[in-house]
């Protein structure tokens, strides 16, 4: 047989577990929040610098958007919104700077092909005719 | 009897709504995003430069897929949509990586072909600067050997 004061203790011990658990798991939370929005900041800044602004700008936009709106949701403590926007940010961030350096590569090739028929076209020009 | 028929109808509805819950649960809810999703990943696929270039890419895409699909079956529509987004800008990423990778490898194996014209264009160069200069060095010898007759016809009177 167990004195009130004894189940009082149970409940009590029962009830400082769950909460316990329960901030550790929102300080988990807000950690993947912060560690999601520092991941997409950095994307981010690698796509300003790869020449995104000018070649891929509504991808860039897209994502700076959606990165503001992950720090909004952060600081409203809307956690859920804060992670996946954040997600959402980091990918259209990588995709706007794969995007920019994929026209890079393109104008490179381009150009290269060009030299390349303007060489030939030298070549056969100026080669000795077969005897 | 009016009870009885009452009663009937009762369980007549309850056993409708019962077989339309259980229809509803085994056909997952249309999702635009995952459609979209899987169109995305099919051509992307299909893309050879992908598969070469870009494989690591396509596997990331295939994966949140298939998360999505799973939230699908669930009916967990917030994740269907975020996975689905998230698998069809992996898809994309995988097609301009790949893309960049062919242009880059076109010109570098192109490379090998320049130069090869540049050294064949050089050698030519050369040969003609030492033909002119041969026929230069005939030219100043045969007016030498003019020069030295004429001495010899001078010398003679």
């Amino acid at each position: 047989m167990q004195t009130p004061g004894q189940n009082l203790c149970r409940h009590t011990v029962a009830v400082a577990a769950l909460l316990i658990c329960w901030t550790a798991h929102a300080d988990d939370r807000t950690a993947t929040a912060d560690a999601k929005i520092a991941v997409a900041q950095a994307s981010l800044q690698r796509a300003e610098q790869s020449g995104a602004p000018l070649l891929a700008p509504v991808d860039l936009a897209t994502a700076r958007d959606k990165l503001a709106r992950a720090q909004k949701a952060k600081s409203n403590d809307d956690l859920r919104s804060a992670t996946s926007l954040a997600e959402q940010a980091d990918i259209d961030a990588q995709v706007a700077e794969a995007n920019a350096q994929s026209q890079h590569a393109h104008t490179a090739a381009a150009e290269f092909d060009a030299s390349m028929q303007a060489l030939r076209a030298e070549a056969m020009r100026t080669a000795p005719s077969t005897p | 009897m009016r009870t009885g028929m009452n009663t009937n109808i009762k369980l007549l509805a309850a056993a409708g709504v019962a077989l339309a819950m259980i229809g509803c649960a085994s056909t997952p809810v249309l999702n635009p995003q995952l459609e979209s999703a899987r169109a995305m990943l099919r051509t992307t696929e299909a893309d050879p430069n992908v598969a070469k270039y870009a494989a690591l890419d396509m596997e990331s895409a295939r994966k949140e897929l298939a998360i999505a699909e799973a939230a699908s079956l669930r009916n967990d529509q917030p994740t269907v949509t975020q996975e689905a987004y998230l698998a069809s800008q992996t898809a994309r990423l995988a097609q301009y990586r790949a893309s960049a990778k062919a242009d880059d490898a076109r010109v570098a194996a192109g490379q090998s072909e320049r130069e090869q014209i540049e050294l064949a264009a050089t050698n030519r160069q050369i040969q003609k600067a030492n033909s002119e200069a041969d026929q230069a060095a005939a030219k100043s010898a045969a007016l030498k050997a003019e020069l030295e007759a004429l001495k010899a016809q001078r010398a003679q009177q």
